[in-house]
């Protein structure tokens, strides 16, 4: 029997698809069409429950509203806006949406992507001098003209026997000291893949991380979203998606068509391929310690005894990385909640995202520049802002390559001394981390 | 209508994400769509 919220899910979407007809080669593609509906919602509940007398349920209110009423203007011009951003966009769009052609999309099995970020050549000259197998662990990554292309990794998690699964925790053990080398962070669930026995990392894009805004400012596994922060919100590479978890930014439509309500809270269905299954059930890293451990000691005394050499190749190299100044869930979720009546009829919304942005913290100590006002733009335009650094300069920029503010000190700088003070004794410390995180 | 239209229950998230945000530098995809 179909529920409520599917039979009113189904209309909503048949809504958006009739009326933005002549966008259809982007409303075919399901994370689009699940973001104008996230856009949207809000505004058709709130009109129902304003208008509820005209209509005999939340159905026929969907079957007779006229999107283009002046109560839909400010939503669907959000939208339409929205839309215009995608247009410059050639194939199907993944992950989200950044201005000034940052937006990563999937043509052909490729991911493209403009300008930045870049830094594959970096990545390989640096980890083809530890891993004879480095294609392995990192996608290829080619420049033609005035993009980038980066290879489609395929899916492979299912392990035909214990030794797949072993060598696949023994290969993530050598991958980690390597990571923790060129301090990368955003190293999460979602940004790993495992293709048997293999973890391969196709969004390199945050490494060479600058200074920290945080009391603490130091580098550590902690930092990298390898292993879990947060019991309730696991996102790690190691145990990510094994229990359970919220998922607090996809708004549902819940009730009956009577009385629809939405909700923000519901028991999340995304699914991450960061853990190996041999049958039906996952290989959990804690049964694999002694693979990881030995995986792990391997890079570590490697990297230590190359040291001068890496320091060489990196400063011959050119690059430029993702800076990631915010979590973008922040982005997200002021993105959606501008998108109620109640915040955008009695608030400017220029105003709204300022504040807002104004009162939470920064991933990392940068000066403030053009910053907010950058971010308010793109957040204008439900377009989630990035940022990119050259790493050997202190300008960050957008990506258009414009200058929105600058660090104090150079991320290259910054790891220049980072890395003089890395010792077995740290990688000591790291491995011990990690143990009481899958335990 | 606050609770109809759910921005009550977003409201009450916001706190609970700005801890989470604070204690990770964890970010994610916003929209959940990663490849």
């Amino acid at each position: 029997m179909i529920k409520d919220n599917q039979i009113l899910r189904g209309l909503i979407r048949k809504k958006i698809i009739l009326y933005w007809h002549n966008h259809s080669s982007l409303t075919q593609y399901k994370s689009i069409l699940e973001d104008i509906e996230d856009f949207l919602l809000p505004s058709l509940v709130y009109y129902f429950y304003l208008g509820k007398e005209n209509y005999s349920d939340f159905c026929n209110y969907i079957e007779n509203i006229n999107l283009k009423e002046k109560s839909f203007n400010h939503i669907t011009k959000v939208i339409n806006n929205y839309l215009d951003c995608y247009e410059e966009i050639q194939g199907k769009p993944i992950g989200d949406i950044h201005p000034g052609g940052s937006t990563k999309y999937l043509k052909e099995h490729k991911v493209l992507y403009n300008k930045f970020p870049d830094y594959g050549d970096l990545l390989s000259n640096l980890s083809s001098e530890i891993f004879d197998d480095y294609k392995k662990f990192f996608p290829k990554i080619t420049k033609s003209k005035q993009q980038i292309l980066r290879d489609y990794v395929p899916i492979n998690l299912k392990a035909k026997d214990e030794n797949t699964v072993c060598k696949y925790y023994f290969n993530l053990g050598r991958i980690i000291p390597f990571l923790l080398f060129i301090r990368a962070i955003d190293i999460n669930a979602e940004n790993m893949i495992i293709n048997l026995p293999y973890p391969v990392f196709f969004d390199m894009e945050a490494i060479f991380s600058g200074k920290f805004a945080d009391k603490s400012k130091v580098y550590n596994l902690k930092r990298t979203g390898i292993v879990k922060m947060e019991e309730k919100e696991d996102t790690s590479v190691l145990t990510g998606g094994i229990k359970s978890r919220d998922s607090l930014l996809k708004p549902l439509i819940c009730g009956n068509i009577k009385a629809p309500y939405i909700r923000w809270r519901t028991q999340s269905k995304g699914k991450y391929s960061n853990l190996p299954k041999i049958g039906k059930s996952y290989a959990h890293p804690s049964k694999y310690l002694k693979s990881i451990k030995k995986g792990y000691y391997e890079t570590s005394t490697k990297l230590l005894s190359q040291r001068k050499k890496l320091f060489n190749i990196t400063k011959e190299s050119e690059a430029y990385v993702r800076v990631i100044i915010r979590p973008t869930r922040m982005y997200r979720y002021f993105l959606l909640k501008s998108c109620y009546p109640q915040i955008y009829l009695h608030q400017n919304l220029n105003s709204f995202f300022s504040n807002n942005l104004q009162n939470c913290n920064l991933i990392y100590k940068v000066n403030d520049g053009n910053l907010l006002d950058t971010e308010i733009k793109a957040l204008l335009k439900s377009q989630v802002p990035a940022f990119y650094s050259n790493f050997k300069k202190k300008t960050i920029l957008s990506p258009k390559g414009e200058k929105v503010t600058t660090w104090n000190n150079s991320p290259f700088k910054i790891w220049s001394q980072y890395q003089k003070t890395l010792n077995l004794q740290f990688f000591e410390k790291q491995i011990e981390t990690l143990e009481s995180c899958i335990r | 209508m606050l609770e109809k239209t759910g921005l009550k229950e977003l409201n009450d998230i916001e706190s609970e994400l700005k801890v989470n945000f604070e204690s990770t530098t964890t970010t994610g995809c916003a929209s959940g769509t990663c490849d």
